[in-house]
């Protein structure tokens, strides 16, 4: 953020006119040529699947289009539970990411910081960023591993104190927890990066200031530090609902098995076994359809909103 | 960051935080190193699991894996795609941040919504209408499918943006003076001062592309092709036939099975090390770009 804070705006008078001036120039020309391929990727690879969320709306087979069919999908899709039970599940999921996912990054960084013996702040920080670059396939491997009643050491603590093992990865009621659990596990450092970069743009005199008024600890977290994260909070916060549900499809896809899919089952899973396994792409389409759609009005809603109460009254996009 | 007024609560709660960040890096730490030691130990499944050090030191599990031709390709199908996909991420990225980066021409601000700000809001077609794309356009079961999708990434742009904003416009400006070109002034000037940025984003891209098992998973079923993620989970599944098979190799290299116990998971866990091996030896030296290269700013700017 700092970065940005600190820009020296190159947008004299001069350029304020030349940017009123022709689209085309010696200047910009090269400069549109750099941004080609970018656009061609994101034209390729993001807007011509687009018109395919039609597909949603018609009986389309391996053979390709064989007709309209109207919101036949949807309406299969609606009377379905299991299709609703997915929904749910995914909620679930979504929820429990809100309340313990998206705010541990930011109360480890807050401890983090608190840590004045630099090395072990570094090391600390080293440790937990790695689990980010491992893969959700070795990720969910070692967990299973872990918690297998058999042979994880989970099991065997629970042993030695007496206790009956568990069988974590049977237990449709623990599966979100769990699954909350190592998302954290993997994502908590790497996200605490951004706002540790971000706290340590703060300004000392803030402090001093803070503890001339006679501010406490916390007193000074909740109105120095916090309110210092806060734009970055923001906008991790919007951001974070341009991928509200896909985020999900890898680890759910790795760590479900038949036993917990009462709970383990979710849209992109349902989507994926349906659409792509079962071939039947008009249904998958349509449960896409509907969940793209929640998602696209989730994200539009938090940012209107941002928009709507920050002080300067602009959101993030 | 906070001043230096030692309490007696501050210093009880500087304890049980260090304390706290301890626990929470061993929960870290602890899984990773058990990983290390299963795929070094000749050990008999007992309970002994949490012994972080090898009670019976082998590399045998790591000779079984090298051993196993069908591991080479796919591992080499990653390196190719993780080399081609991260360059051409780079390439593609930093270029098309560079003209957003530039406030002084038309257009920049409409490049960030149709690159970034409109793809997020949509989030493309979707898993089946992306299947009947790649399907017509004939990147199913190619190297193409687990690459080209990935390439342009409007986080990415954004990140590198903000970066190049830090960069003194009057760098560009006196280099225009001298008549260089906007080309030069990018290669020249703009490129060499991104390093930290370049590197953070490389890291990100080649993780992601190392990492990608999903379109492998759903758009390529040809063996060949496969990525070491996807052999990775294949290896990963215990079946007895896998362990009976490890059991007759052992034999063959003269190991006494009344002495050692020769576990699937020792396999399992070497072959999960050696996934894990590139980005571990990338890591440290990306890492201190972090905190110079990776900034989020506004994002329409």
């Amino acid at each position: 953020m700092a970065h940005s804070d600190a820009v020296a705006l190159p947008l004299d008078v001069s350029e304020k006119a030349r940017k009123k001036g022709k689209i085309f120039t010696k200047r910009s020309i090269p400069l549109y040529l750099m941004i080609l391929p970018a656009m061609i990727f994101t034209i390729m690879f993001q807007y011509i699947p687009l018109p395919g969320r039609l597909i949603a709306f018609t009986d389309f087979r391996t053979a390709g289009f064989q007709g309209w069919v109207g919101l036949q999908h949807f309406r299969f899709l609606f009377n379905l539970d299991y299709f609703w039970n997915a929904f749910i599940n995914t909620w679930r999921i979504v929820l429990l990411g809100y309340l313990f996912f998206f705010p541990a990054p930011i109360i480890f960084a807050l401890l983090l910081n608190e840590i004045r013996v630099k090395s072990f702040k570094k090391v600390v920080q080293t440790l937990t960023v790695l689990p980010n670059f491992v893969n959700w396939v070795v990720v969910s491997t070692i967990f299973i591993s872990i918690l297998s009643p058999r042979f994880g050491y989970v099991n065997d603590l629970i042993r030695a104190f007496g206790g009956e093992p568990i069988f974590f990865f049977s237990l449709p009621r623990l599966f979100p927890w769990l699954l909350t659990y190592l998302r954290i596990w993997k994502g908590v450092g790497y996200s605490a990066i951004i706002y540790l970069a971000a706290l340590s743009g703060v300004d000392a005199e803030l402090y001093e200031s803070a503890v001339i008024d006679g501010a406490g600890r916390i007193r000074q977290t909740f109105a120095v530090t916090l309110p210092a994260l806060a734009p970055t909070i923001l906008v991790l916060f919007v951001l974070s609902f341009a991928d509200v549900f896909s985020g999900l499809f890898e680890p759910v896809l790795m760590l479900q098995n038949p036993m917990i899919n009462s709970t383990a089952e979710i849209l992109d899973t349902y989507i994926y076994s349906v659409g792509l396994v079962n071939r039947r792409y008009g249904l998958g389409a349509a449960a896409g359809l509907f969940k793209a759609t929640i998602s696209m009005t989730l994200l539009l809603t938090v940012n209107w909103v941002t928009k709507r109460f920050s002080s300067e009254g602009r959101g993030i996009f | 960051m906070s001043l230096k007024i030692d309490t007696t609560g501050h210093r009880i709660f500087r304890v049980f935080n260090g304390l706290l960040l301890l626990i929470v890096a061993l929960t870290m730490l602890v899984p990773m190193l058990s990983v290390l030691k299963d795929s070094l130990d000749f050990q008999p499944r007992s309970h002994l699991r949490l012994a972080l050090i090898p009670q019976e030191f082998t590399l045998f599990y790591y000779r079984r894996v090298l051993n196993d031709v069908s591991v080479y390709r796919p591992f080499l199908n990653s390196v190719l795609i993780t080399a081609v996909g991260t360059a051409l991420s780079l390439f593609v990225n930093s270029t098309a941040a560079y003209t957003m980066s530039r406030r002084d021409i038309r257009g920049n601000v409409f490049f960030v919504y149709f690159l970034v700000i409109i793809p997020m809001v949509l989030g493309g077609g979707g898993i089946i209408a992306n299947f009947v794309w790649f399907r017509a356009l004939g990147i199913l079961n190619t190297y193409f499918v687990m690459i080209l999708p990935m390439v342009a990434m409007g986080f990415y742009m954004i990140i590198i943006r903000t970066f190049y904003w830090s960069i003194p416009f009057s760098l560009t400006e006196s280099a225009q003076l001298d008549g260089a070109s906007e080309f030069t002034i990018f290669l020249k000037i703009i490129a060499p001062l991104s390093k930290a940025v370049f590197a953070a984003i490389a890291l990100f891209a080649g993780v992601q592309y190392w990492n990608n098992w999903l379109y492998a998973f759903m758009f390529v079923h040809n063996p060949r092709l496969y990525p070491f993620p996807v052999k990775l989970r294949a290896m990963l599944f215990f079946t007895q036939d896998a362990e009976r098979l490890l059991q007759e190799w052992a034999l063959q290299q003269g190991i006494d099975l009344s002495e050692v116990m020769v576990t699937f998971e020792g396999t399992a866990s070497a072959v999960i090390i050696v996934s894990t091996l590139p980005i571990l030896v990338a890591y440290p030296y990306l890492q201190r770009y972090f905190a110079q290269g990776v900034r989020i700013g506004a994002i329409k700017g």
